[in-house]
């Protein structure tokens, strides 16, 4: 199992390195241990996290394909879908079995022909357009619903911080 | 009656004749071996007598029927022979080495289509037949002109003497008289003299086991066509003659229906093993989608070719991986993700494509962190320019 999970991460690397989508660098921290990636995620534009890039760790299971990897947010992130601890509130990585949020379609869900591209293009545009009614961060949902201006302040400080820009330019 | 009721199907039929065969086992072992060596010994002499002197000659005869009763077969004629030596001579079927047996017993020559090869069928008197009737005919002659009387069995296949099958017609269509003869055949073992399958080897061997096989052959007074017959009612008339005799029904099966029958059995037997490999097909199948879970973009068809050959997901993976097995990738019909990728237009191409991908890990590992390196330094000046700083 171990070894048809390393496999294919090696696959996967290799696509990601061959033919990255744009806006992503993503590859395994060490190549001693490919179950631990890391991903560079560049903000969409036109979007209040515009231009920033963040940092993301992927943690795979050793069954993965069949279970999907866990993900968080490395840099401060203010996001209504992602948790203030940094993971990711996103039903690409939710198995068809587990919903916590009881509203997600199984053909949304992990199953194993996603892929970490996949993942990471998920992530972007989640990134572009929150979905308020999975509030992981309930004070980004709520400052993203009704003060935009404000989280686009608190969005652009997080742009300058993850480019490691002083906050006062 | 039913096709299925004329064979026996198996050569021990009942569990009581199993134990006793199994009891007799040690004994019918040695006896069978014996026998071989015994019918070596035999066909040697068939070798030197037919140099020597004719079929008929009677120190042969008895010496060959001696030999046969050691062998264990018996012959108990009844009624004195009629002495047309112009007939042909038609008797029902019970082994498959009929042919063998009882021309040897009967100082006769049996003709069959039977499968012995060429010098086999001279020393045991098993002369070929073709379908060319002419040619029949001078096999005959030639037979008669050997003192010898033609021997034939028109059912051409053995059945398990509860019914008769169907005769052949060719031995009627000689334009000769025929002598028909019963023949049934005793064993003290509950063992079938042959079976739905079996072939002619398999009965002979049988019959050494066996302590004895006793033929009992009844000749019937000989019967010609007559005028008013065709060939078809004469042979059925032969074939009531004898079943009469046998007390046993004439049945409206043939030869074909027996053949159609057996293959319909064959068929039957070998589903047990199309399931064997139902299974294995699921298993194949079973891995297959395994692969295919862990390499969504490789076409099915390629992924089962392979499993089929390596019999592992493993080997499968690593080989479509590597490329040893080549494949045009697919598009995975994957459920809604949306790949709705963000608009990056306008922006400065921040993409770093890798012209290669290392074979070495650390330059690999290098490879990735300038590219980590450079996308954070091409989005800091992108933003630096966008907001006016640079």
């Amino acid at each position: 199992m171990v070894g048809s999970a390393l496999k294919r991460l090696m696959a996967e690397y290799k696509q990601l390195s061959l033919n990255p989508p744009e806006g992503i660098v993503a590859g395994p921290v060490n190549e001693e241990n490919f179950f631990e990636w890391e991903a560079l995620i560049l903000g969409p534009a036109e979007t209040p996290f515009d231009g920033g890039v963040f940092k993301t760790s992927l943690l795979f299971p050793t069954d993965y394909p069949m279970s999907p990897p866990k993900m968080r947010f490395i840099s401060d992130m203010f996001h209504p879908n992602i948790y203030p601890d940094g993971r990711v509130c996103i039903s690409i990585l939710h198995s068809p079995g587990d919903d916590p949020m009881g509203y997600e379609t199984s053909a949304e869900r992990w199953s194993p022909v996603q892929s970490i591209e996949k993942i990471l293009l998920s992530v972007m545009s989640m990134l572009a357009e929150p979905n308020p009614e999975s509030g992981a961060n309930v004070d980004a949902s709520k400052m993203w619903r009704d003060d935009r201006e404000q989280f686009d302040k608190q969005a652009e400080r997080l742009v300058r911080k993850s480019l490691d820009l002083p906050p006062d330019l | 009656m039913k096709i299925e009721d004329i064979f026996a199907p198996q050569r021990i039929e009942s569990t009581l004749g199993a134990v006793l065969v199994f009891v007799y086992l040690p004994f019918g072992s040695l006896l069978l071996l014996f026998r071989i060596f015994l019918t070596l010994n035999y066909l040697c002499s068939q070798l030197v007598f037919n140099s020597i002197c004719s079929h008929s000659n009677i120190i042969r005869r008895s010496l060959e029927r001696s030999i046969l009763a050691v062998l264990g077969v018996f012959v108990v004629k009844r009624k004195s022979e009629i002495q047309d030596s112009k007939s042909i001579t038609v008797a029902n079927h019970v082994s498959r080495c009929d042919h063998i047996i009882l021309p040897a017993l009967c100082n006769s020559t049996s003709v069959d289509n039977c499968s012995f090869s060429s010098g086999l069928k001279n020393l045991l008197r098993v002369e070929p037949l073709t379908s060319h009737k002419a040619e029949v005919v001078k096999t005959i002659k030639s037979i008669q002109e050997n003192h010898s009387s033609v021997f034939c069995f028109p059912q051409l296949l053995p059945t398990n003497n509860q019914a008769l099958i169907k005769f052949s017609e060719w031995p009627f269509a000689m334009e000769l008289p025929v002598q028909p003869v019963a023949v049934r055949a005793k064993r003290f073992l509950p063992i079938a003299h042959s079976t739905i399958d079996s072939t002619w080897w398999q009965d002979i061997l049988w019959t050494y086991f066996s302590i004895v096989t006793i033929y009992d052959v009844t000749y019937l007074p000989t019967v010609a066509m007559q005028t008013d017959e065709d060939t078809s009612s004469f042979t059925d008339r032969v074939r009531k003659i004898i079943a009469d005799e046998l007390d046993v029904p004439c049945t409206n099966y043939g030869i074909s229906d027996v053949r159609e029958y057996l293959k319909r059995m064959r068929f039957e037997a070998r589903k047990p093993q199309l399931h064997m490999s139902d299974s294995r097909d699921g298993r194949t199948a079973h891995m297959a989608k395994q692969v295919k879970d862990i390499l969504p973009h490789v076409p099915l068809s390629v992924i089962i070719n392979d499993v089929e050959k390596t019999q592992s997901v493993d080997v499968t993976v690593t080989n479509l991986l590597e490329g040893v097995v080549k494949f045009v990738p697919e598009q995975p019909s994957s459920p809604s993700t949306s790949s709705t990728s963000p608009s990056n237009q306008g922006k400065p191409n921040v993409v770093h494509n890798q012209r290669s991908f290392s074979r070495n890990p650390n330059l690999r590992h290098m490879s990735l962190q300038e590219r980590k390196d450079a996308f954070v330094k091409q989005a800091r000046d992108a933003y630096l320019k966008k907001h006016g700083f640079l």
